[in-house]
């Protein structure tokens, strides 16, 4: 993760109740394993765990950036609808669940004191579980954040129509992604440029 | 860092005296209260008012006598509990713990009107150019608006409304007493009946069963996007007023109409609902989405009813305003 050597994992598991005539989503409780390596400092890595679990779940619920075009007698300009933090909204303390917080430990030999890192990790596997949990309540799907009410409305009205309940965008964008560059470490010969496609193929 | 403009500023010891000035100062003079709405305001220049008169070192504007004080704090309002309900649900449900100990429910009741383009600094305002509502030509939510459809965000005034409400306004030249729902007009601008030399200084309220819901993105903390507030009077005709829906609080004729003498069965509630969403008219100049605001706006008077009816509705609260109150 980020500047972390090792990679680490994280397990999320929500439970989540929406109500099917309002679409209204709350969240009881949240239990999240972290894959830590080592914990150096407990209360600080539970601490930074949780806050993902915190970030993870207003992204997943609240955070949006909406823009309102204007109409073309004006400018055409897109607006910021909501451009301070009293509109941007995230949880807070008051809107956070319980959250149930384990650390795995299996020191990484690789990393300082076998520790891998504890903060960005914990903070993807929420998203994806907020929306699974809403599936498993309700059977839509919503494929874009935030997921709110008003789209859980809207799937459940496709799924009586006998459409598919899903909403949000029907396909990846095509993202033009470069070749990669191949760089192989010293002992494999590097030196810290990039190696031709051909000569990278017996390395990879 | 946005700084406060300079202001003159007076702490009369009297209504009397408070009305004297302003009756002196003209509409360079501002009133206030706790500060919670016109500070803010006037850090983003949407006021910048030459003097302030404060109203927090007059003892009469607490007077706890059968009228309410406009100077008592919403947090006297939630734990005073010989209260209507639906007033301390409502005061209760207003901003966080440190805005509630300093605003009062006189301030609440004359906030000013709220919407995306306006609650901003001045320099955003400027960037996109400014609205009719202050400075400006054009209403950036409306286009084709000559009106300012600004948002009335008061809760408490709902919930006063539904029970009946009067308040008692005081000028130099002698006082008046008005409907709470004769108080305001349906403009986003010009929103107040109040002259700019009146204090609004009590409420009188009858006791009544009532309760208040508000919907808002967070249980903890938000600005309505819809308040419902509903309530007995004694002469046992239900009225259900609506706030956040549209530049002013009102009462929702149709459906008190139609309630008048009705048991609160399912159906009557449903049709109620229906009754109420079809009244509000919600912009798109506040959070969450539009059309979903106005549409829950039935289930959210489902629940208001049931709970005068005296069902249970602890779980739904909790989950919805993460209040039990
Ligand atoms: C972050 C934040 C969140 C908030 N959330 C909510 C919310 O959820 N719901 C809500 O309703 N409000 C909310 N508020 C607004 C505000 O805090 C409350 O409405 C509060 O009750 C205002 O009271 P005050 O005494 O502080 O008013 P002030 O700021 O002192 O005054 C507000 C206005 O009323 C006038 N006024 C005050 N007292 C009188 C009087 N006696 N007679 C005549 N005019 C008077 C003032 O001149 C001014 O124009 C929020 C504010 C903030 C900053
Ligand atoms: S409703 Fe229109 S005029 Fe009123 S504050 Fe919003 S943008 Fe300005």
């Amino acid at each position: 993760m980020g500047p972390s050597p090792a990679y680490s994992y994280t397990a999320c598991v929500v439970e989540a109740e929406v109500e099917p005539k309002t679409g209204w989503i709350s969240v009881p409780k949240i239990w999240i394993a972290h894959d830590i390596g080592r914990t150096i400092n407990p209360v600080l890595a539970r601490g930074q765990v949780e806050g993902s679990v915190y970030m993870g779940l207003s992204e997943a619920l609240m955070e949006e950036q909406v823009f309102r075009r204007l109409p073309p007698k004006l400018s055409s300009a897109l607006v910021h609808k909501i451009p301070s933090l009293l509109e941007y909204k995230s949880l807070t303390s008051l809107d956070m669940p319980e959250v149930d917080t384990v650390l795995i430990e299996d020191p990484d030999p690789n990393c300082p004191f076998g520790a891998k890192e504890a903060g960005q990790g914990p903070l993807l596997p929420v998203m994806p579980a907020v929306a699974n949990a809403i599936y498993d309540a309700i059977g839509v799907r919503i494929d874009e954040l935030p997921i709110t009410p008003d789209k859980i409305l809207k799937a459940l009205e496709l799924k009586a129509q006998g459409k598919p309940g899903r909403v949000g965008p029907n396909h990846f964008p095509a993202v033009p992604y470069p070749e990669p560059l191949i760089v192989p470490p010293p002992w494999e010969g590097g030196d810290g440029k990039e190696v031709k496609k051909n000569d990278a193929a017996a390395v990879v | 860092m946005m700084r406060l403009p300079w202001f003159e500023y007076r702490a009369p010891r009297s209504i009397g005296e408070a009305a004297r000035i302003l009756a002196g100062e003209g509409p360079e003079a501002m009133l206030i209260a706790g500060g919670t709405d016109l500070l803010p305001n006037m850090k983003r220049r949407q006021m910048a008012p030459k003097i302030l008169v404060s109203l927090r070192h007059i003892p009469e504007m607490k007077r706890n006598g059968s009228a309410l004080g406009a100077g008592t704090t919403l947090t006297e309002i939630v734990t005073k509990t010989e209260l209507p309900l639906g007033l301390r649900q409502a005061a209760h449900q207003v901003a966080t713990v440190h805005l509630r100990n300093m605003g009062t429910l006189g301030g609440n009741l004359c906030l000013d009107t709220r919407c995306n383009y306006y609650n901003q600094n001045y320099e955003w305002r400027k960037a996109i150019d400014f609205c009719l509502k202050k400075d400006g030509a054009i209403c950036w939510v409306a286009t084709a608006s000559k009106r300012c459809v600004a948002m009335s965000s008061t809760d408490c005034a709902p919930a006063l409304m539904a029970i009946g409400a009067r308040v008692k306004l005081v000028s130099a030249g002698g006082g008046r007493e008005v409907a709470l729902e004769d108080f305001y007009n349906n403009d986003g601008i010009d929103y107040l009946k109040r002259r700019p030399d009146e204090i609004l200084t009590e409420i009188k309220i009858e006791s009544s069963a009532s309760c208040y819901w508000k919907l808002r993105r967070r249980g903890a903390f938000d600005f309505p996007v819809l308040g419902v507030a509903a309530a007995i009077r004694s002469d046992g005709d239900i009225r259900i007023a609506l706030g956040a829906v549209a530049s002013r609080p009102f009462l929702v004729d149709k459906a008190n109409e139609f309630l008048k003498g009705k048991k609160l069965t399912d159906e009557v509630i449903e049709e109620a609902g229906r009754l109420v969403a079809s009244r509000a008219k919600p912009m798109d100049n506040a959070d969450l989405d539009l059309y979903w605001r106005k549409e829950v706006s039935a289930d959210f008077v489902g629940y208001a009813l049931r709970e005068l009816r005296g069902d249970d509705m602890r779980a739904t609260r909790l989950r919805i305003t993460r209040y039990a109150l």
